[in-house]
């Protein structure tokens, strides 16, 4: 198990996007290492055994269990948010003995809403973002600092307020290289980010 | 807890002697922050920049 790799289970869906990469941007921020089931692109690997080496190999897992709604095509719930949830905390129950120290942060839209829909993890504490990325990168800031004790890591404003910054970058950057932002895969966005913080931030 | 990328070799041992989870470091350092925060990138190449492509484009950027 690495102790910086962060699971990020989110939506990959087109109107997620922008909260998909204030996490990836913030758990770099932070000093973590953000894995996800887009990391790689092989057709060999079948996507739960994926998933599965993923979270093996994560310390940590932010879940975002806030995307409920029926797809506009199939008319039905996206449930792969809740699965992996359930199997990251599998692993914490039935996993190695180290597995036990994994650590899970559950985001949703409201406090309580979960509870109306994954009732079996009512009890756990659940962050709420409002859907406003800035509050997803305040709670998960937060939550990171809290388990790196004695490291200087950012507050989630200031975090925000670089995201911000980096999110006005991007588009130029794309352009420089003939691409659309939307066109980055998770390794490109993962790449300039980290590019730009050191560059920006940078000692 | 580790400061930049810090996972463990493929096939370690824990002081403890304990196995620790066969899996390659992910991420590598690409520099640190002015507030001492690690900052790691992909091992891996993206499908669209290498890191001095990447460089590059966010150097055009900032004009």
């Amino acid at each position: 198990m690495n102790p910086t790799d962060v699971f990020i289970n989110c939506p990959f869906s087109d109107d997620y996007r922008e909260h998909f990469r204030a996490l990836v941007f913030t758990v770099v921020r932070s000093g973590f290492t953000p894995r996800c089931a887009r990391e790689r692109d092989d057709a060999g690997e079948v996507r739960y055994d994926k998933i599965c080496r993923i979270i093996k190999e994560c310390a940590f897992g932010i879940h975002d269990i806030s995307k409920t709604e029926l797809d506009p095509v199939s008319n039905l719930p996206r449930f792969n948010m809740p699965f992996e949830l359930g199997l990251f905390l599998g692993a914490t129950k039935f996993g190695a003995r180290s597995f036990k120290q994994k650590a899970t942060l559950v985001l949703d839209r409201q406090p309580f809403r979960y509870q109306s829909f994954i009732s079996d993890i009512a009890g756990q504490d659940i962050h709420a973002h409002n859907g406003a990325i800035a509050t997803l990168i305040c709670e998960t800031a937060t939550w990171l600092r809290d388990h790196r004790p004695g490291a200087p890591v950012p507050g989630g404003l200031a975090i925000a307020a670089e995201f911000e910054q980096f999110s006005l970058a991007l588009p130029a950057a794309c352009a420089a290289k003939h691409i659309h932002p939307d066109e980055l895969t998770f390794l490109d966005y993962w790449t300039l980010a980290s590019e730009w913080i050191v560059a920006t931030v940078g000692a | 807890m580790a400061k930049s990328g810090g996972s463990k070799k493929s096939g370690s041992k824990s002081s403890g002697g304990t196995s620790t989870s066969r899996s390659a470091k992910t991420g590598t350092f690409v520099g640190r922050t002015k507030d001492g925060v690690s900052i790691v990138g992909p091992k891996r190449r993206s499908r669209h920049f290498t890191k001095k492509e990447a460089r590059e484009a966010l150097a055009v950027a900032h004009g």
